[in-house]
């Protein structure tokens, strides 16, 4: 995640800027109503942008979970791993669920949230964009604890 | 329990459940401004001021009406001048944020509890969300100064 506090900084300038114009707009409904909206736009990029740099971090732990697995010198510990493919671009084809359950214990808590945002971060990526604004700093704080619990 | 992520994530929720949430936001907003007139430094008083119209997302979906938020106005002896302002209930990442603007400073308070537990408001300048701290007495007091 080397980009993700480059990210945030360009977050919080951009968002801090558009806070300016609406306070700038004072009580005029309409303009604060068209800034509000390009807040949550820019929320909804910057999130995405965001997650883009958790599911790499998620790749990178699960290549290694792989290599790992398949270094084990006793069969069966190892045979399970011998399936996939570290160095194979798309992992073997295994879906980011599967791939996430290779590093969270599937069912957990971590591995719950992670999914949690991957739903949001497909909404958005397919084009529904959601009603709520998000804290992106925060969510981004968030990614760091799920990534801190990965089992390489 | 749950938290914002939940609420909009899951298609289990109700009106109910929204309709709490919100009565919820507007008890912890209250309770917020009490907190923050009883830290007031010497000199400063607050009043009420002119309430925010709340009607989120997830409340129109349920039909739950709007509902009328108070802001809280802040002013000292020696002309000073702070706001406090809801900005939203339902946004990921946050269980609610006021905005506190103070001399030209503009703060995010933002519960990090989740629905329905105590409140844990921890502040952090605009620009600087990264450095939240818990909201005490004295950062109110530097905030203020």
């Amino acid at each position: 995640m080397r980009d993700l506090r480059a990210i945030v900084a360009a977050y919080e300038q951009l968002d801090a800027h558009l806070e300016e114009l609406r306070g700038a707009a004072d009580a005029d409904e309409a303009v604060r109503d068209r800034i509000a909206q390009r807040q949550r736009i820019n929320d909804h990029a910057y999130f995405v942008l965001a997650w883009g740099q958790f599911e790499s971090s998620v790749e990178d732990a699960c290549r290694e979970a792989i290599r790992h697995g398949q270094a084990q010198r006793d069969w069966p510990s190892s045979r399970a791993w011998s399936l996939y493919d570290p160095d194979d671009r798309r992992l073997s084809g295994l879906r980011f669920e599967d791939r996430l359950a290779l590093v969270l214990e599937k069912g957990s808590e971590y591995w719950k949230r992670a999914i949690q945002h991957y739903n949001v971060r497909n909404q958005i990526a397919h084009g529904a964009m959601r009603s709520e604004r998000i804290e992106v700093t925060a969510v981004v704080q968030e990614f760091y604890l799920l990534q801190s619990a990965f089992a390489r | 329990m749950g938290d914002v992520l939940d609420d909009v994530t899951d298609d289990g929720i109700d009106a109910r459940h929204v309709l709490r949430r919100v009565d919820d936001w507007e008890a912890r907003v209250r309770d917020l401004y009490a907190i923050v007139r009883e830290w007031l430094p010497g000199g400063w008083t607050a009043r009420d001021g002119a309430p925010v119209r709340m009607h989120e997302e997830l409340m129109r979906e349920f039909g739950v009406p709007a509902r009328s938020i108070p802001t809280l106005l802040l002013g000292s002896d020696a002309g000073r001048s702070a706001m406090l302002e809801p900005r939203g209930l339902w946004i990921i990442g946050t269980n609610g944020r006021v905005d506190m603007k103070s001399g030209g400073r503009h703060y995010l308070l933002v519960d990090v509890s989740g629905n329905f537990e105590a409140p844990q408001w921890e502040a952090a300048r605009l620009e600087r969300r990264l450095d939240r701290v818990a909201l005490t007495e004295n950062w109110l007091a530097q905030a203020l100064s």
